[in-house]
């Protein structure tokens, strides 16, 4: 997959422009390790640039001597530096490099980038930022290599929700990241649907050997709950003290009380992902409608009262 | 190439003379703009062209509004950092961290890419980072106001409110701001700050005794709460342990039994955070000291029954 140029064809010029400038003089070769430019592009470019028309400053004009080796410039008009980063982009930056790191914490390039930036956003930044850079995530990184060679995997996966470990052959479209936790998304065969999953729940993963044709436009990930038509219907009853629970879970709030309780509709394939969010919050919520919730509540509260059960009882 | 050609002059013309110019005087020296037999047509194109250049970051400083024609001006952002001062590795790694991990909709790709002046190596499969919606003006206020220890002033829950920013934060998708407000240090999530102003009095408090309170910016919700501390010690069972350890707080003390279990002793100021974190293992956890919390943890239990009326 190639990525691509930014801002097309003017991202790339502003981009070698202002560093062609200053260097003068530069091999074919590092402009593309440099860019990510193709040569063919490259010299495609310089020779546009050649062709512009600096008709507001004609004195200035810009001329490049372009070789199959190298680019020269012969003579350069007064042209603006690349902007710097506002604040906020710093950030957004390092929150990525920080991310990286996460995925490949031996990158030591990256590690004293990311010191660098740091600096430059605030000076105080061991104290006054906090963003967090994992001590590494298992499975990252295979993941993504698996997706891109479009290898069929095997995982051995815990569900979240239902705790249930078990076998499935995934076609991988893409590792994703989304309120702080890692997920892969792709084909499951085993299901035959699009599904998702975390990677904190793989136990253990290899490919299958067998490699697969991604569709044309794989959907993207999901950071909802998208219900089917055979989903189990619950109404949910949710205290203020829980309510936060509905900034991670797909519901829809249908009323509110006076003390802030509010009335939450909630569809689910499986009626132990309500029964375990209940279990949770205690008290906090109440599953008002959907009986196949409070039996599967019963079985999922017994299996963790018989834990306290004095033996001798 | 026109765009191009354009655009580049657009910039020659508004960078080497250093000053501002009205619509008119760019359009009586630019060709192409006269070049449309629509003078709407032209305004568009131009509309669209500072548009462009604002997109690759440079600021369009326009005079205020009733003083007459209105004039550009073509500057570098006045708050934008220092040179990072990178080596050609490090642009290149940091280049392939922004085109790999693709942060949603907070940062401009392309953009960083122009600003870094290095382009991502081919073939790279972008993986995406939800950071959550950054609030990009309040952050740079908020880190402006760290900087030169100036207090804020905004309204959170309800209340207007007055505190000295002391640090800012991510965490699972959230943004926070760390403030001491009368001598208490407390976290404030900035999506939920409204009606935000930096005083311009600078050097008004001391950041460097910033000492590192249990947060949700650093631990766990049941770390942080406001009863009394118990210490709690739990056992997970043995085929539960790899799915747990990823999850265990960093303050946790672990030890690894013989049989492959998982003792853990975990300090707890919030007993329904724990019991909500807790019951996320369902039967694969049991809390074993002290009484009163596995007390509680089984009256936890048997409430979500009743409630529920199962």
């Amino acid at each position: 997959m190639t990525y691509a140029q930014p801002l097309g064809g003017l991202g790339r010029l502003l981009m070698v422009i202002p560093w062609l400038i200053e260097e003068r003089e530069v091999p074919i070769g590092e402009m593309e390790r440099r860019f990510a430019i193709r040569p063919k592009q490259l010299v495609k470019d310089m020779e546009a640039l050649n062709e512009v028309d600096f008709f507001v400053s004609p004195e200035q004009r810009f001329s490049v001597e372009i070789t199959p080796e190298h680019v020269r410039v012969l003579e350069a008009p007064d042209f603006p530096a690349t902007p710097g980063f506002l604040p906020f982009e710093g950030l957004a930056c390092l929150v990525a490099a920080k991310t990286a790191l996460e995925i490949n914490p031996e990158a030591s390039d990256l590690r004293s980038a990311v010191e660098k930036l740091e600096k430059a956003i605030i000076p105080q930044a061991a104290t006054a930022l906090r963003i967090p850079s994992g001590a590494g995530a298992p499975w990252v990184n295979q993941l993504r290599e698996w997706a891109m060679g479009r290898q069929v995997v095997r995982l051995r996966y815990r569900s979240t929700d239902k705790g249930e470990i078990s076998n499935r052959d995934v076609e991988p479209w893409q590792v994703y990241q989304w309120k702080g936790s890692w997920y892969l998304w792709g084909f499951s065969r085993t299901k035959d649907e699009p599904r998702r999953y975390r990677v904190d729940g793989i136990q253990r993963a290899r490919p299958t050997g067998e490699t697969f044709l991604p569709a044309r436009r794989p959907p993207a990930p999901p950071t909802s709950y998208q219900p089917a038509a055979d989903d189990h219907r619950m109404v949910l009853s949710i205290r203020p003290e829980s309510r936060w629970i509905t900034e991670y879970y797909s519901m829809e709030i249908i009323s509110e009380g006076s003390d802030g309780t509010a009335l939450a509709e909630f569809y689910t394939r499986d009626p132990r992902v309500a029964a375990h969010l209940a279990l949770r919050l205690g008290s906090g919520m109440r599953i008002v409608e959907g009986e196949a919730g409070r039996r599967e509540l019963r079985q999922l509260a017994s299996a963790v009262l018989d834990r306290y059960k004095d033996p001798a009882e | 190439m026109r765009k191009r050609e354009r655009l580049l002059n657009l910039m020659c013309l508004m960078w080497s003379s250093k000053r501002s110019f009205t619509r008119e005087e760019i359009f009586r020296r630019m060709a192409p703009y006269r070049s449309y037999a629509n003078p709407e047509t032209a305004r568009r194109t131009f509309e669209r062209d500072k548009k462009t250049l604002r997109q690759v970051g440079f600021d369009i400083q326009t005079s205020p509004l009733g003083e007459g024609p209105a004039t550009y001006m073509l500057a570098q952002p006045d708050d934008a950092l220092d040179e990072l001062e990178l080596s050609d590795a490090e642009r290149m790694a940091l280049a392939v961290s922004v085109a790999m991990v693709k942060l949603g909709g907070a940062l401009a790709v392309d953009r960083t890419l122009v600003k870094l002046g290095a382009g991502p190596p081919l073939g790279m499969g972008p993986m995406n980072v939800d950071m959550g919606e950054m609030e990009t003006k309040k952050v740079d206020q908020l880190l402006s106001a760290v900087q030169t220890r100036s207090p804020v002033f905004f309204h959170y829950k309800g209340s207007r409110r007055q505190a000295e920013p002391l640090r800012i934060g991510t965490r699972r998708g959230q943004w926070y701001v760390q403030a001491r407000e009368q001598e208490t240090v407390k976290t404030f999530r900035i999506d939920r700050l409204s009606g935000l102003y930096v005083s311009p009095r600078e050097d008004m408090y001391d950041l460097t005794p910033t000492s590192e309170e249990p947060s949700i910016l650093s631990a766990e919700p049941w770390e942080f709460g406001s009863e009394d501390a118990v210490e709690t010690t739990v056992q997970f069972d043995a085929e539960a342990a790899w799915y747990v350890r990823p999850r265990l707080p960093a303050s946790a003390r672990i030890r690894e039994e013989a049989d492959g279990s998982l003792t853990v002793v975990t300090t707890v100021t919030n007993r329904s955070a724990f019991y909500f974190w807790m019951l996320d293992f369902g039967a694969d956890g049991i809390v074993i000291a002290p009484d009163s919390m596995r007390q509680g943890m089984v009256e936890w239990v048997n409430r979500a029954l009743e409630v529920s009326g199962s």
